[in-house]
């Protein structure tokens, strides 16, 4: 036993200094699960499905690289989510911070404020690119009590208007620096842009994964990664029920204008979907993430023989298809009225949910595909996005 | 009983333009005209006295301001377009495009007001085409094209489309303009021609006031917007309207040779003497030398040179006589000049 | 070049033309063979031996695209033969007026940011959607415009004068357009930059039948004017004193040419460079400014152009097809330039 006169002196220290850092984490771990007031979540989000992102979780900070695809080249961007007050780490020039939870956010285009409303956010958005379509209830009613500003879309960024808002991200489609470096202005005022590029996914929960991204901004990873697990369980039981299934109905999507047919390429999401869902697809191999253009003559064979028509876009009746054109008429599908259209949850307003709900609910896309195309396969028959058109 | 040689008449007629409220005069008047058939009338006047509105006043193109023109007792702008058309035919002076055109199609189009709706032509038709390529002479430019012929050649065509039209008065706005001088005198020459062999009334407006005063039978002088002298080309000059129309402080009317003299600054005196052709041509040296011809000798301290005309080895010869003793003799106008000159400056 | 006379040489033309019709419906995307193609067309009896598909493809996809080359090279070329007669400019052609601008302004507005209350109206009041709310849209927008031109060329005395509103017309209605593009989402720009590209497809049934009609109309319009476009060639003074009525002239051929113009651009979108191009060729080849041969001679001309062009735009990729438009502007442009060098004469227009 030391009876130094030095150590006597520091054993208090060290113990008091215990308590001190104790006490510390005593109050930074959060007396009660209140996600408001949280910095930092204790969750994590595994990214399996999206390539277009991945988040890296530190002690005290979150960092998110985002694949910056601009034509052939690839960059990535980096993001560092910082609780508010938090030092920023070092080794990390170059990455925009944005401080987390995130308290409001501007968002651009529907299938965001679908990633949102999976992510139970909707109540921060303060800001959307156009009120002119939107389902979601809480964001309409937002709306309806002014708490929502309209702050335009991609060349028309309302760049005044965003920076007396000051939200604490505003999350666009594409990478900001991308064509003109037009958001110099909100870069300087301290305003930072994330693009959610969940459109460039070439797999649906791929797709839907994105919304771990926007919980990762909210602190809200432990609510938002049971959802997606369910997602992911209750897809993939459908995928195989449609693997599985007896037939493979020949589809064709979409309408021509004029002369151009644009069908989605083998490597699309879409595609993915008619997969999943036991469909066949003349296309299904060919090869690129978008569209086909065809034309009309190479489409018409299929057409004429096929099964299944399905997304016709804007029309909501046999008369309507005739009234594009009368040749229409011939083809098999039209005969038969096996014509299913994505616009069954379109509201008052003309606003469909397919493309803000849709995003994060690909389950229940396939649900209806598998439906549609092998009734009788799935206990319930009805459908929620697709109905048929008469 | 109407009078079948007058074509064209106007009464009390005023020419001018209105733009809203306000009216430019050009022609005052009031003006009571006649044109005759077999008669050619050539239209004179300086630039701007109002040439142009005349012509297509009297063509019916163009609304007078006050009066009317007459054909066959009938308002020329009550007429329609087509009756207007077998009356009066018009050739200007501006150019035409449509180069592809062949000589017969374009003369074929002067038979417009006759041929069927889709322009088909008769028989009657062709003669008549045939006839005005004839009168026009230019039967050897029939295929040619358009646009492979000099200016006078295409002036003929635009004639030849005009007789085409087979209309009782012609009328030519300023049809010299653009040719040179054989070329002007042959047309003018064919119009004096045509109107006598075909009995057409044919009226022109032409600066050339030499020839006009050679061919026509009629003049209407345009003196400034106010007046206008109208007859004999002859009397014209001699009542002194020519004169009057162009007087002016640098020209001057010659009654006796009908030529317009441009006036020096004449101030050096030179008597002369000598008759002839030679005489004439050594008085307008002359006078383009700023001399002038005196008849005596002016009373004064300096002595008038004479000039003398002589005859040697039948070639004219000019004398200089500044004094009993001081005697030049030069076989050439620009010798002579070129010492009087020196004598006198 | 031999001297052959019109009637010769639009024999020729005929057969060539024939021909063409027939080249371009045999060729596709889809291979289907020579003998079946015939077979399609001229036997009568639905032998079961032929696929239903070529049946379809045939009949219903080249055939009337086919006819509506016939039509637009026609409609085409003679509205252009018009405006250069009229104006006496070469350098005219079917847009000159503004119509094809007024075309495009009426698209605009129901494919474009603002429009889809128009849109919507059409839809929900009138009962018109799709290609025939698009197709109405444009001919009104014609319609508007050769309206207001037909007011001012009532009044202008001057054709230079007509020459130079039409022009500006054409530019107030494409920046009126542009401020919209400017407002719309990308899609709808795609949508109209899509039309913009000219089309001969998607032209059917009872479509093609009123573009059939309004087609002959115009044209049969034109080809009974010829007497006064040739007066006009010699310039309105001239055209005057031959008994010409110079207002009423002008109201006839702006009218039979809006038709044609308006129609065109309405059915199958904005196709440029036949109008422009295919006067002089026509002139080149007939070596005549009579009208009455003109006006035949450019629809045969015109449409062998457009029948030819659009057997080229097949031929890039076996799927896809280049829109006619580009292919219209490569393929004249060096004729026409070869035509006009080949000429000693600049003037000979």
């Amino acid at each position: 036993m030391y009876k130094n006169s030095n150590l006597r002196f520091l054993f208090p220290v060290i113990v008091i200094l215990l308590v001190f850092s104790c006490g510390q984490h005593g109050e930074k771990r959060p007396a009660e699960v209140n996600t408001d007031s949280s910095s930092f979540s204790s969750a994590k989000a595994v990214i399996k499905y999206a390539k277009g992102f991945h988040i890296d979780y530190h002690d005290h900070y979150k960092e998110v690289s985002i694949l910056n695809r601009t034509g052939d080249k690839t960059d990535t961007l980096h993001y560092l989510l910082l609780p508010e007050g938090a030092a920023m780490p070092s080794g990390h020039s170059g990455a925009q911070v944005i401080t987390i939870p995130v308290k409001s956010l501007v968002v651009l285009s529907s299938s965001h404020v679908g990633l949102a409303e999976f992510a139970g956010v909707t109540d921060r958005i303060t800001g959307l690119g156009s009120l002119k379509y939107i389902n979601s209830p809480q964001v309409r009613q937002r709306i309806k009590a002014g708490a929502v500003k309209e702050v335009g879309l991609d060349n028309d960024l309302n760049d005044e208007l965003l920076v007396a808002m000051h939200p604490g991200v505003l999350m666009t489609m594409s990478n900001p620096d991308a064509a003109t470096g037009k958001n110099k202005t909100l870069a300087a005022a301290g305003i930072p842009l994330i693009p959610v590029a969940e459109w460039l996914e070439t797999t649906p929960l791929g797709r839907a994964e994105w919304v771990k991204l926007v919980a990762a901004l909210a602190n809200r990873e432990d609510i938002v990664n049971a959802k997606f697990d369910s997602v992911e369980q209750e897809y993939k039981k459908l995928a195989a029920i449609g693997a599985g299934a007896a037939t493979h109905p020949s589809v064709i999507i979409g309408m021509p204008y004029k002369g151009s047919w644009f069908m989605p390429a083998g490597e699309s999401y879409m595609v993915q979907l008619l997969n999943d869902a036991g469909a066949g697809y003349r296309w299904k191999d060919s090869k690129g993430t978008g569209s086909l253009s065809l034309n009309f003559e190479t489409v018409a064979p299929e057409a004429l023989k096929a099964d299944y028509w399905l997304n016709l876009g804007t029309v909501d009746s046999k008369a309507d298809i005739v009234a594009r054109d009368t040749r229409f008429t011939q083809f098999a599908p039209f005969r038969t009225g096996a014509i299913y259209n994505n616009t069954l949850r379109t509201n008052d307003i003309g606003s469909n949910d397919y493309w803000e709900s849709g995003t994060a609910n690909p389950q229940l896309i396939l649900a209806d595909l598998i439906r549609i195309m092998h009734p009788g396969l799935l206990p319930k028959d009805s459908l929620y996005y697709y109905k048929q058109l008469k | 009983m109407p009078d079948p040689s007058l074509l064209l008449q106007t009464r009390d007629l005023q020419t001018g333009y209105r733009s809203g409220s306000k009216k430019t005069i050009t022609t005052k008047g009031p003006l009571n005209l006649e044109v005759r058939a077999g008669q050619l009338i050539c239209l004179l006047g300086p630039n701007g006295a109002g040439k142009s509105t005349l012509l297509r006043t009297l063509a019916g193109l163009h609304a007078p301001l006050e009066g009317r023109v007459e054909s066959n007792g009938a308002d020329v702008r009550q007429l329609t377009p087509t009756q207007r058309a077998r009356t009066v035919s018009l050739v200007l002076t501006e150019r035409v495009g449509a180069y592809q055109l062949t000589v017969y199609s374009l003369v074929a189009l002067g038979r417009y007001p006759y041929s069927g709706w889709m322009g088909g032509l008769g028989e009657t038709d062709r003669t008549v085409i045939e006839w005005a390529i004839e009168a026009a002479g230019i039967q050897a430019l029939r295929d040619r094209k358009l646009f492979t012929l000099s200016d006078g050649e295409s002036q003929k065509v635009m004639l030849a489309r005009a007789l085409a039209q087979d209309t009782p008065v012609l009328m030519l706005d300023e049809p010299t303009a653009h040719l040179d001088l054989p070329s002007r005198i042959r047309l003018m020459r064919l119009l004096h021609q045509l109107a006598h062999q075909t009995n057409k009334g044919i009226l022109l407006s032409t600066h050339e006031l030499e020839l006009a005063l050679q061919v026509a039978d009629e003049v209407w002088l345009l003196q400034n917007r106010e007046t206008l002298h109208k007859g004999a080309p002859e009397d014209l000059v001699l009542n002194g309207a020519f004169e009057e129309a162009f007087a002016h402080e640098d020209i001057r009317f010659d009654k006796q040779t009908g030529t317009f003299s441009i006036q020096h600054d004449n101030r050096k005196p030179v008597l002369f003497a000598g008759e002839g052709p030679a005489a004439w041509w050594t008085r307008r040296a002359l006078q383009r030398n700023g001399f002038f011809v005196v008849e005596t000798a002016a009373a004064g301290a300096e002595l008038t040179p004479l000039v003398r005309l002589i005859e040697r080895g039948g070639q004219p010869h000019w004398r200089l006589e500044s004094g009993a003793e001081d005697i030049q003799e030069f076989d050439s106008i620009a010798a002579l000049l070129f010492v009087l000159d020196q004598r006198l400056s | 070049m031999p001297v052959l006379s019109p009637k010769v040489r639009l024999t020729g033309l005929l057969l060539l033309l024939l021909l063409a019709f027939l080249l371009d419906i045999s060729v596709g995307s889809v291979k289907i063979p020579l003998r079946d193609v015939f077979h399609i067309l001229f036997s009568s009896s639905s032998s079961s031996s032929i696929e239903d598909t070529w049946k379809f493809i045939v009949e219903k996809i080249r055939v009337p695209k086919a006819c509506t080359a016939v039509l637009a090279g026609c409609g085409l070329s003679v509205s252009g033969l018009q405006m250069q007669t009229l104006f006496r400019n070469p350098l005219a052609d079917p847009s000159v007026l503004g119509i094809t601008a007024g075309a495009s302004l009426g698209v605009a507005m129901v494919m474009l940011a603002g429009g889809s209350i128009a849109t919507l109206f059409a839809i929900r009041e009138l009962g018109i959607s799709g290609s025939l709310l698009i197709t109405v849209a444009a001919c009104l927008g014609a319609g508007l415009i050769m309206l207001l031109v037909l007011l001012l060329s009532g009044r202008l005395r001057d054709n230079v004068l007509m020459l130079i509103i039409g022009i500006m017309i054409g530019s107030i209605t494409t920046s009126i357009i542009s401020i919209w593009q400017y407002f719309s989402a990308p899609e709808e720009v795609k949508d109209y930059l899509l039309w913009l590209f000219g089309s001969l497809g998607g032209v059917t049934g009872g479509q093609l039948l009123i573009f059939g009609t309004v087609t002959i109309l115009g044209l049969s319009m034109a080809w009974l004017s010829s007497k006064m476009l040739d007066a006009l060639l010699l310039g309105e003074n001239y055209a005057r004193s031959m008994g010409l009525n110079p207002q009423r002239a002008r109201l006839i051929i702006i009218c039979s040419s809006s038709l044609l113009a308006g129609s065109i651009t309405a059915f199958c979108g904005p196709i440029g460079f036949v109008g422009i191009a295919v006067p002089h060729i026509t002139r080149q080849l007939f070596r005549t400014s009579s009208h009455r041969i003109l006006v035949p001679a450019c629809c045969l001309v015109g449409t062998l152009l457009l029948l030819f062009c659009d057997v080229l735009s097949q031929l890039p990729g076996n799927q896809t097809a280049l829109p006619i438009n580009i292919i219209t502007a490569l393929i004249g442009s060096p004729v026409v330039i070869t035509l006009l060098l080949r000429q000693k004469n600049i003037n000979a227009f």
